[in-house]
C-alpha cells in the first residue's frame, strides 16, 4: 500500500523582479488537479525562512547492473548516487527488494539511497516496494537519471514531469500507480549524433571531454541535491536550473 | 617518309584509334534527330508605365537628407492644422480633430530620437479638401455617369417609424469610406460590462482554428491595421490577431498599443495570437473614421546601433570582446518568422552567468535582426557589440545588476571554498532517524534485506549476490512455517514448507496459524493417528 500525499497545485509563474505591465488572461483548459488538497508535513521554519521537511527522502539512481554497463551513459544515475553516498558518508551496504540500499541522513533529514539492480526496464519494481516499505511520500522520491534532451553535463531539478521515453522512468511511474508527481534530477547526455541508434548511444561509454564535463556536473549536482533535500523546491532550485542551462555559454 | 608524317597517328603500330575522340575538337552542332518544340516567345518584361516620380518610395535609400531637431513641427503646405511632428518616438502626424497623433507603426517605432528625415515632410494621408471621395481616378464624364444604387449596408440612420421599413426600400449610391469624422466614444461605454469566462470561451472557440485573422508582421501595429480590425469587427465580435516575427519580442507593448488605439479589449492571449473583443456596445457606424495612410513614409535616420567604442569602453576592449564573442556558443537560434516571446527573459538569465551573449540569426533579413537588436537594447538593458556573421553579440554593460536581490552563492558553481558536507554530517555523529533504523532492522531480521559486509564489490559480483538473495528471500516471503508432528508428540515449527501465500506483507498471519494448529492438536490424543502406527512400525524396523 503506498503512502501517498498530494501536494497542492501551485502554478509556477515565471516572474522576474523587474516587472513590466502584465496583461492577465484567463486560462481555459481544465487543470487536472488531485481531488484531495491535504498536505501533511512535519516541518519547522529555519531562521532564513526556509522550511525543512523531516519526512524521509528516497534518492534513486537508475542504471543497469553488471560490469558490462558500468560507466555507460544510461548509468549516470548510478554514478550520481555513488558520489552522493561518498560525500555524505552514507554507506550502501544493504540489499533489499532487488536494490542496493543505504540509509543515512543529510542534516536532520533521513535519506535513503538506492540503486536498483534490476535491469533498467524493471527498476520500478525495486523502487515501488522500497518506497512502500519505508513509507516515503511520493513527493520525496527523487529519481536521478539521464536525459537526452539536455546537452551533455547540464543538470535539471524538476518537481514533476513526464517519462521522456525513458524506460526506467516509465516503469517507475507504472509501479507508483501511474503517478508522475515525484521530483526528478535529470542529468543531460545530449542527443545521439547524426542518425545513430538511440539504444547504442545510451549504452556507449562517455568520450574523454564528455567524461570531464559529466564529472564536473556531478560535483555541482551533489550540492544541489543537498539543497533540495534540506529546503525543498525553492527559488534556489530555479536559479540552479537556469545557471545550469547557460553554464556552457560562457566566454 | 613525308607520307608517314602526314598520317594522323605517327605510331603505325599503336592500338589507339586513328580518328581522334569526338570531344577533343569542338565539332559543328549537329542537327538533333527530333526538332525541338517551339515554345511561345517569352514575354519581355515590359518597363512599367512611366510612373510619377512621386510614387517612387525610398524607405531607406534616398538622396534627401534633412536634419531635424527633437520636437520640431513641420507644416507641409502652410496649413497650421496638419503637421509632421518629430517626437522622441519617431515621426508622427497631426491632423485636425484627430483623437491621437497618427504614426506609421504604433508598436515598432524605436524610442530613440531621429536625427534626420529622408524625404520632404508630407503627410501620407488624403488631401484635406476634396468635394468628392477620393477614388484614385479622374472625374467621370457626364455621359458615363450611370449611377448604381445599392441597399444600405447597416442601419445607421437612427430609429424612425419602424413600420416604414416594411413597406419601403431605401437605396443609396456607392459612397467612399467617410473618413475624418472623429467622434471617439469613451472606451468604457463601448466595452460595457466585463465579460464572464463562459462568454469569453464562447466567443473565442470558433476562431481558434480559423485563419480569418489580422497578421502582424515586422512593422508591428500599422495605422491601416486599425481600419482592418474595424472591418473584422463588423462581422464578428472578436478579431484574431496573429503576431509573428520581430514585434513578438515585446508582446506586452503590442497588447497595450492595440487596446489603446483600437478601443477593444484582449480577452485571450496564447503565444503570438491575440483575440480582440470589440465591446458589448460597439457600433460600426459610430466608430472613429480614421483616414487610411496611402503610402509608407520613409523611415527617419536614427543614431547608429553599434558604436566602435560603446559606453566608455576603449576600442581595444571592445575589439577584445568581439573576438571573445566569436568563440561563444549562441544561446538561441532564431527562426525567420518565429515567435520570440521568451527572448528577453532568456537573455536576462544568460547575463547572470556571462557578460557576453550571442544569438544566432542566420536566415533572417539583416533589417530584421537589427531591429531585434535595437529592441533588446531597450528592453534588456545591454550594449550591442556586433552584428557580423548574422549573429547578435551583446554585452551586459557596466551598470548591470543581477535580477536576484541577494547575493547568495549560486549552487551551480563548483564549491570553491571546499566546504565538504561531510564536515556537517560528522558533527551530527550519525543521527540517523531511529524509525528508519528500526524499519531496516526489521527488514534484515525478517529476511527481506541482507547486509553486505564486503566493501567495493564489482558490479557483476553485486548483481550475482542480489540475484541469489532474491531467489532465497522469495522462498522466505512466500511461505509460512509448518508444524511437524514427531513421535514424542512435541511439536516444533522448525522446517518450512513451500506453500503459496496470497499476502506478502502479512506477518500477523504467522502467529495466528500457529495458535490455530496448537488448538487443533490438543483435541486428538497423542499417538493415536494411523500415521503414528506406521511411524512406530518403521522405527521398529530400524531397530
Amino acid at each position: 500500500m503506498l503512502y501517498t500525499v498530494f501536494f497542492p497545485n501551485t502554478c509556477t509563474s515565471n516572474s522576474c523582479s523587474i516587472s513590466y505591465p502584465r496583461i492577465k488572461v484567463p486560462i481555459f483548459h481544465q487543470k487536472h488537479s488531485a481531488p484531495t488538497r491535504l498536505q501533511v508535513s512535519a516541518s519547522t521554519a529555519q531562521p532564513n525562512g526556509v522550511k525543512t521537511e523531516y519526512t524521509p527522502w528516497l534518492i534513486v539512481g537508475l542504471g543497469n547492473p553488471g560490469n558490462k554497463y558500468h560507466g555507460t551513459r544510461h548509468n549516470v544515475g548510478f554514478e550520481m548516487v555513488d558520489r552522493i553516498s561518498q560525500v555524505e558518508g552514507i554507506v550502501m551496504n544493504t540489499i533489499q527488494s532487488k536494490a542496493l540500499v543505504g540509509i543515512g541522513s543529510i542534516g536532520q533529514v533521513p535519506v535513503l539511497l538506492a540503486k536498483p539492480q534490476t535491469y533498467m526496464n524493471f527498476s520500478g519494481e525495486a523502487v515501488g516496494s522500497l518506497a512502500a516499505y519505508y513509507q516515503v511520500p511520493l513527493r520525496h522520491i527523487l529519481l536521478v537519471y539521464d536525459e537526452m534532451s539536455l546537452p551533455n553535463g547540464v543538470l535539471r531539478l524538476q518537481p514533476k514531469g513526464g517519462h521522456g521515453h525513458h524506460n526506467g522512468v516509465k516503469s517507475v511511474m507504472e509501479h507508483l500507480d501511474g503517478r508522475r508527481e515525484f521530483p526528478r534530477f535529470c542529468i543531460g547526455i545530449g542527443n545521439p549524433p547524426g542518425t545513430m541508434d538511440m539504444k547504442a548511444f545510451l549504452l556507449q561509454k562517455f568520450s574523454p571531454t564528455e567524461r570531464r564535463q559529466v564529472d564536473a556536473a556531478l560535483e555541482q549536482g551533489i550540492e544541489a541535491a543537498r539543497r533540495l533535500v534540506l529546503e525543498g523546491f525553492s527559488g534556489q532550485v530555479k536559479r540552479f536550473n537556469l545557471g545550469q542551462k547557460y553554464k556552457y555559454h560562457q566566454v | 617518309m613525308a607520307i608517314l608524317a602526314s598520317l594522323p597517328n605517327p605510331n603505325l603500330f599503336s592500338s589507339l584509334p586513328t580518328t581522334p575522340p569526338p570531344s577533343s575538337r569542338p565539332s559543328l552542332p549537329q542537327k538533333p534527330p527530333i526538332p525541338p518544340p517551339k515554345y511561345p516567345p517569352l514575354k519581355s518584361p515590359k518597363p512599367h508605365p512611366s510612373t510619377n516620380p512621386a510614387f517612387n518610395s525610398h524607405h531607406r535609400t534616398s538622396k534627401y537628407y534633412k536634419p531635424v531637431k527633437p520636437g520640431q513641427k513641420l507644416h507641409p503646405d502652410d496649413n497650421d492644422d496638419r503637421a509632421v511632428v518629430v517626437g522622441n518616438s519617431g515621426i508622427s502626424y497631426q491632423l485636425p480633430g484627430a483623437p491621437f497623433e497618427f504614426m506609421y507603426s504604433y508598436s515598432e517605432t524605436p524610442r530613440a530620437q531621429p536625427l534626420a528625415i529622408r524625404e520632404p515632410a508630407f503627410l501620407p494621408f488624403a488631401p484635406p479638401t476634396m468635394p468628392r471621395p477620393w477614388t484614385g481616378k479622374a472625374p467621370v464624364k457626364k455621359s458615363k455617369r450611370n449611377i448604381k444604387l445599392f441597399e444600405p449596408l447597416g442601419g445607421g440612420e437612427g430609429d424612425e417609424i419602424p413600420n416604414e421599413n416594411l413597406w419601403s426600400k431605401r437605396y443609396e449610391m456607392l459612397r467612399g469610406y467617410e473618413m475624418g469624422k472623429f467622434n471617439v466614444r469613451p472606451r468604457k461605454e463601448v466595452l460595457g460590462a466585463p465579460l464572464t469566462r463562459a462568454e469569453m470561451r464562447e466567443m473565442v472557440k470558433p476562431l481558434l482554428s480559423s485563419n480569418k485573422q489580422v497578421n502582424l508582421g515586422r512593422d508591428g501595429l500599422t495605422h491601416n491595421m486599425l481600419e482592418l480590425i474595424h472591418t473584422h469587427w463588423r462581422r464578428q465580435p472578436v478579431c484574431k490577431v496573429r503576431c509573428l516575427g520581430v514585434p513578438t519580442v515585446d508582446m506586452n507593448n503590442i497588447c497595450r498599443c492595440l487596446e489603446e488605439k483600437s478601443g477593444g479589449k484582449i480577452i485571450y492571449r496564447m503565444g503570438g495570437v491575440l483575440y480582440l473583443f470589440r465591446g458589448r456596445n460597439y457600433d460600426h457606424q459610430k466608430r472613429p473614421r480614421l483616414p487610411i495612410m496611402l503610402w509608407k513614409p520613409a523611415t527617419p535616420v536614427y543614431p547608429k546601433l553599434i558604436q566602435d567604442a560603446p559606453e566608455g569602453l576603449t576600442k581595444e576592449e571592445a575589439d577584445e570582446f568581439r573576438t571573445k564573442g566569436k568563440r561563444l556558443l549562441p544561446i538561441r537560434k532564431l527562426a525567420k518568422n518565429g515567435v520570440y516571446i521568451t527572448l528577453v527573459r532568456d537573455v536576462r538569465t544568460a547575463f547572470e552567468g556571462s557578460e557576453l551573449v550571442r544569438i544566432d540569426c542566420r536566415g533572417l533579413q539583416p533589417s530584421d535582426y537589427k531591429k531585434i537588436g535595437a529592441k533588446l537594447k531597450e528592453l534588456v538593458p545591454c550594449v550591442l557589440l556586433s552584428f557580423d556573421d548574422e549573429q547578435i553579440l551583446m554585452w551586459r554593460g557596466r551598470e548591470w545588476k543581477s535580477m536576484y536581490r541577494d547575493e547568495v552563492p549560486r549552487i551551480y558553481l563548483p564549491s570553491a571554498n571546499g566546504l565538504s558536507p561531510t564536515d556537517l554530517s560528522d558533527t551530527e555523529s550519525r543521527q540517523i532517524s531511529p524509525k528508519m533504523m528500526a524499519l531496516r532492522q526489521r527488514a534484515i531480521e525478517s529476511g527481506r534485506a541482507l547486509v553486505l559486509h564486503e566493501v567495493n564489490l564489482s558490479p557483476d559480483e553485486l548483481l550475482s549476490k542480489v540475484e541469489e538473495f532474491e531467489s532465497a528471500s522469495q522462498a522466505i516471503t512466500h511461505s509460512y512455517p509448518a508444524t511437524i508432528y514427531s513421535d514424542d508428540g512435541s511439536s516444533s515449527p522448525d522446517s518450512r514448507a513451500l506453500v503459496g501465500e496470497d499476502d506478502d506483507d502479512d506477518d500477523d498471519g504467522f502467529s495466528e496459524d500457529d495458535e490455530g494448529f496448537d488448538a487443533v492438536e490438543s483435541q486428538v490424543p497423542l499417538g493415536s493417528l494411523p500415521i503414528d502406527l506406521l511411524a512406530m512400525q518403521f522405527s521398529d524396523d530400524e531397530n
